[in-house]
Parts: structure tokens; C-alpha cells; sequence
């Protein structure tokens, strides 16, 4: 309870100090939203072309969307410190955060708040939302769909934490492999996993388990994991799955750290 | 408090080769070599005590210091502060210990002054009325009052570094390291933060391990110094000590009313000459000051004349330059 209040506090510390540069909030927000825009229109000139993709009508694909887009701004926004740790772990701050009586790992994550992508986070939901409202869901569809949502915010979690751990060992080099998984993987799932081919679908679903972020939650919200061959289980995993890869970044910065502290670069 | 015992520390730097083949070859080739940074390293600090913590670049001072702070994992020997492992415990140990890092801040750089102290009250898990009490009296004894409500950004280098201070002794710690808290500053601030320290560490008994370039910090500030050098201790011991042994050198320099002699007794050197001035340098245990003054009263009429000691810069940069060599023929002890 208190590292949740010390983060708030921290990261409210963040939205000030930016506040202080308000021309460029206006500015960098207003990219953001038209970047959004930017995103949806490709998926919905797609559908308007060909009526629906792979079966799945435009409303089932903003679901889609809507989902991993609320669960990667979220985590874009709130734990962005994690992404600039590169930079952090040379110019010494970490040494900083290792001299204060607090976990080392809340310090980062609260360290930086990207107001901007609040913008993000709202068209994501808006979009979620309409999607859910013409599909007319139940409650047990919007339980499946808030489980992706979340599962998607742990995914992304262990994604950024897992990226700032690696910089233990290349010192910067690595946040281009980090944003092919970030940014080139919530764009990849802006699209059902079925429309990709089976070697990539094996990838998206074993390899880096971003399938488990929104598809499969979403299957089982839409009814549709059978229609598309999937065993019954496979949205249940998704929790699990997400979970585990949050826990798998949490030890490999626990490692990387327990390096720096033995090597000191 | 500090007890430091055989400490070590040792770096794996990869071996780089220059040039375009070089570069080809860094890429394919893992050599490493072993940098000891830190080489058996043994001290004790006891409570209340102001330590001078010096060396040239390099000599391994911010290593050892990481060290005792718990950010560095020793590679072999023994720190415990206050009875604590650093790195076991770092979470116990750095609740109680204070770090100030002249070169880079602690503060929020884009708020006010006062927010990094109200936040670093709730980092620290400080009770409301005596984060208000350390505070205050911090912000009445270094005089930043009017410095509150501005922006970190804004200040000047001298007003930051007032503040640096106050942000790391906001919650009341009982240890105290400095790295280099003077540099950069012009005279007035540094004598500012100078007589804060000397007054903290008086008042309140804060231990105090003070890294500097700066000897005069030293010398105003610290009745002990440890003084390090290719990572090992090569003097640890009072600035009186020191200078007594190694500062034997002393200038003296006289204004005569009419020419100035022309010769000078033995053992003395003319440092410089004027018409009616001289500039002379002699070793205090081989001339007294008082004889050679009479001397030379003898030959012309004084008008003015003062008496210089080595300033403690000239001795610690010739231990720099030709180690304690010359300290240990004047019979100072290697390690006192």
C-alpha cells in the first residue's frame, strides 16, 4: 500500500515537472491522438473493402484493437521509466535510486509518467468501448475482455522490464529488439492472430506469447475459440501466461542488477 | 561506525584493440583484463569523526566509497557501517545514511525546491512533525528559505548545492559522504557550506567521510585524513601530522629599507630577488626562522617581512607525484 501511494506521489512529481513545459505537452498530445487516428484506418478501410477479415466483422477487430491499445498505453504511460533505463544506467541514476530505502524497481517505474499517452489510453477505450456496445456483450464477455486488458498490462510489463534488464549487459544497445516487441507486437495484434500464417500464428502463440495479450481473451468473449480451432483452455491461459512473463523480467532484473552491483558499469 | 578491512575491488574491462582491424576484432575476441581499482583497503571511522578522504583521479576514492555505500559489491575484504553488511542490508543501511554527489543532483529538476524535500520525506517514511523540525532548521542554518519555491533548473550552482545538502540530510542521517561538495563554487559559498558541515558534524555528531580535491576543505574542516593512492591507503592520519613531516619546507619573504644582501646564509635559497626584496626557501628543521630573520636584519633594516608554511596542496601533490618516499626519510610512519 505505501509503494502504491509513493508511486502515485512520484509520478505526480512527473506530470508537474512536465506541466512546466506546457506548449510542448499541447504539442506532443495532439501527435499522439492523430497517431491513433493514423492506426485504426488502415483496419477500417481494410474492412469497409472487403466487408470482413477472415470473419471477423469491423466491431470484433476495434475490440480487438481496443484491447492491447488500453493495455500498452497504460503501460507506455505508467511505467516509462523502465524504457529510458538505458539511458538512466549511464548518466548514474541508478546509483541514486540504490542509495534511497526503496525498491529499486518502484524508483524506475515511477520515475517518469508520459502524460501524452493518457490521450492514448482514452481513444483505446473509447474504441473498446463502442466495439463492446455494437456487439451488444454480457457481463461474462466483459469479464474476458477486462482479463485480456490486464493480462495485456502485465505482458507489457514484464516486455519493458524484461528490455531494461537487458541493458545491464548491452548498456543501450537492445531497446531496438524492445520496441520490435512493443510497438511492432500491439500492432500485430490490432489483427486477429488467425489472419497470419501458421509459422508466425506458432510464434505469436509459443514463441513470444503475445496471442495470449488480446486474441484468445477476446475468442472467448466473441464465442468465437472454436469457430476458430482453438482447444477451450487456451483463454484461460492467458492469465497465466502473462503473469509468468512478468515474473521472468522481474528475476532477469533482479539479476542484471545484482551484475551491476558487481561490476559497477 | 566504518570498518574497512583488507577491502578489494577488482574490474573485468574488455581488451580493446584500435584501429578499423581492431574494431573487427573487439567484435569476435572476449579478453579481459583485471583492473584493481581497489587494493586492500583497511580503516575505521569512529562515530563523530570528520574524515578527509583524498588521492589523484583514479586512486579508487567514489570505488571505495560506492563500496561503503552498498551500491558496489566488494570483490574481497569486509565493510561493515554501523554494524551492517552495505549490500545485504542496503534498504537498513541507506535509511540512515546521507549521500551527496557534487557533480549530479538529487533533486526533481523541473519543481520547486520544496517539493524534492516534501518527496523525499515520503521515500524516507519520515513522520510529518519531524520532517518539519530537521527542515526548517536545515533551511534556516544554510539560508535557503527564499530558495524554496523556485525551480531546481534555476539556481545557481552555489544556491543548488545548499540545497543538495539540506535534501540529503532531510531525514536526519547519522552518516554523512561528500564527493567533491565544493567544486565549482566561488569562495563565499564554499566557505557557506564549510562552516554548515563543520557545524553539523559538531552539534549534531554526524560521521563525515569527505571526498575532495579541494585541500583547503581538508584543512578548515577534517582533523583526519586518509589518503589513498593505486587503490591502496598511503597516509592515514591528523593534516597536523602530515604537515609537520613532509610541510618542512618554508618561505620566507622580506622587504628591505635599502638593497637587499646579496648573499644568503647556507641551506637557503633564494627564490627570488629584487632590488630591495628577497624571496627565500629553506627546510625548518635545517634553519630556524628566527636566526635567519636576525641574520639578515643584521645586513640591511627590515621594513616588512612574512613567513610562509608549504601549503598543504604542494605536500599532498608531492606525495602524488613521488609517493611517501620522501615523508618516510623525514620519519613518518608508512601507515599512522
Amino acid at each position: 500500500m505505501s509503494a502504491l501511494r509513493l508511486y502515485l506521489r512520484l509520478i505526480g512529481a512527473s506530470v508537474r515537472a512536465q506541466m512546466q513545459y506546457r506548449a510542448s505537452f499541447f504539442i506532443r498530445s495532439s501527435v499522439d491522438f492523430l497517431v491513433v487516428v493514423a492506426d485504426f484506418l488502415p483496419i477500417y478501410f481494410l474492412v469497409r473493402k472487403f466487408g470482413a477479415l477472415e470473419g471477423w466483422s469491423l466491431a470484433e477487430l476495434a475490440l480487438l484493437y481496443g484491447m492491447v491499445e488500453v493495455s500498452w498505453a497504460t503501460i507506455e504511460g505508467g511505467l516509462r521509466g523502465f524504457e529510458h533505463f538505458g539511458t538512466y544506467l549511464i548518466q548514474g541514476e541508478l546509483d541514486r535510486w540504490l542509495l534511497r530505502p526503496r525498491s529499486v524497481i518502484l524508483q524506475i517505474a515511477a520515475h517518469w509518467f508520459e502524460i501524452r499517452k493518457l490521450g492514448r489510453i482514452a481513444q483505446g477505450a473509447l474504441v473498446l468501448t463502442i466495439a463492446a456496445i455494437v456487439l451488444q456483450l454480457d457481463a461474462r464477455s466483459w469479464a474476458w475482455v477486462l482479463t485480456g486488458v490486464c493480462g495485456g498490462m502485465l505482458f507489457f510489463a514484464g516486455v519493458v522490464m524484461l528490455g531494461a534488464a537487458a541493458q545491464f549487459w548491452t548498456l543501450g544497445e537492445t531497446s531496438e529488439l524492445q520496441n520490435m516487441l512493443t510497438y511492432g507486437g500491439s500492432a500485430a495484434l490490432s489483427y486477429p492472430v488467425s489472419i497470419y500464417a501458421q509459422w508466425f500464428r506458432r510464434v505469436l502463440t509459443y514463441g513470444i506469447p503475445l496471442a495470449f495479450v488480446n486474441y484468445f481473451p477476446a475468442l472467448a468473449a466473441l464465442h468465437r475459440t472454436a469457430v476458430e480451432g482453438w482447444p477451450a483452455i487456451m483463454p484461460w491461459l492467458s492469465p497465466p501466461v502473462c503473469a509468468a512473463v512478468l515474473l521472468v523480467a522481474h528475476a532477469a532484473f533482479t539479476r542484471g542488477l545484482r551484475r551491476y552491483e558487481s561490476t559497477g558499469s | 561506525m566504518i570498518e574497512v578491512a583488507n577491502l578489494r575491488k577488482e574490474y573485468r574491462v574488455a581488451r580493446h584493440h584500435r584501429g578499423a582491424l581492431g574494431a573487427l576484432r573487439n567484435l569476435v575476441e572476449t579478453g579481459h583484463d583485471v583492473v584493481r581499482a581497489v587494493d586492500g583497503i583497511s580503516f575505521t571511522i569512529a562515530v563523530g569523526e570528520f574524515v578527509g578522504f583524498i588521492g589523484p583521479n583514479g586512486a579508487g576514492k567514489s570505488t571505495t566509497v560506492k563500496m561503503l555505500t552498498g551500491v558496489l559489491e566488494p570483490t574481497a575484504g569486509t565493510v561493515r557501517v554501523a554494524g551492517r553488511e552495505p549490500r545485504r542490508e542496503r534498504v537498513a543501511h541507506v535509511a540512515h545514511l546521507g549521500v551527496v554527489f557534487g557533480q549530479r543532483t538529487q533533486l526533481w529538476w523541473d519543481l520547486p525546491v520544496i517539493e524534492s524535500f516534501d518527496l523525499l520525506r515520503h521515500i524516507y517514511r519520515i513522520a510529518e512533525p519531524a520532517y518539519r523540525a530537521q527542515r526548517d532548521r536545515l533551511v534556516e542554518m544554510l539560508e535557503i528559505g527564499p530558495l524554496l519555491d523556485v525551480p531546481v533548473r534555476k539556481l545557481s550552482l552555489g544556491q543548488r548545492m545548499r540545497c543538495e545538502l539540506a535534501a540529503s540530510l532531510v531525514h536526519a542521517p547519522d552518516i554523512l559522504f561528500l564527493d567533491e561538495p565544493t567544486i565549482g563554487l566561488d569562495v563565499v559559498a564554499k566557505e557557506t557550506i564549510r562552516t554548515f558541515l563543520a557545524v553539523e558534524n559538531r552539534e549534531r555528531g554526524t560521521t563525515i567521510l569527505l571526498t575532495t580535491h579541494d585541500l583547503v576543505d581538508i584543512e578548515r574542516l577534517c582533523p583526519r585524513m586518509i589518503l589513498i593512492d593505486h587503490g591502496r591507503v598511503v597516509y592515514d592520519g591528523s593534516v597536523e601530522q602530515i604537515r609537520r613531516s613532509l610541510g618542512n619546507e618554508r618561505r620566507l619573504r622580506v622587504d628591505f629599507d635599502g638593497p637587499a644582501p646579496p648573499a644568503v646564509p647556507a641551506n637557503v635559497e633564494v627564490e627570488e630577488r629584487g632590488p630591495e626584496r628577497l624571496v627565500l626557501r629553506f627546510r625548518r628543521d635545517q634553519v630556524p626562522a628566527p636566526q635567519l630573520i636576525a641574520w639578515l636584519a643584521e645586513r640591511a633594516p627590515i621594513t616588512d617581512l612574512s613567513l610562509e608554511e608549504t601549503p598543504i596542496e604542494r605536500i599532498v601533490a608531492g606525495i602524488y607525484r613521488d609517493g611517501l618516499r620522501d615523508g618516510l626519510r623525514d620519519g613518518l610512519p608508512p601507515n599512522s
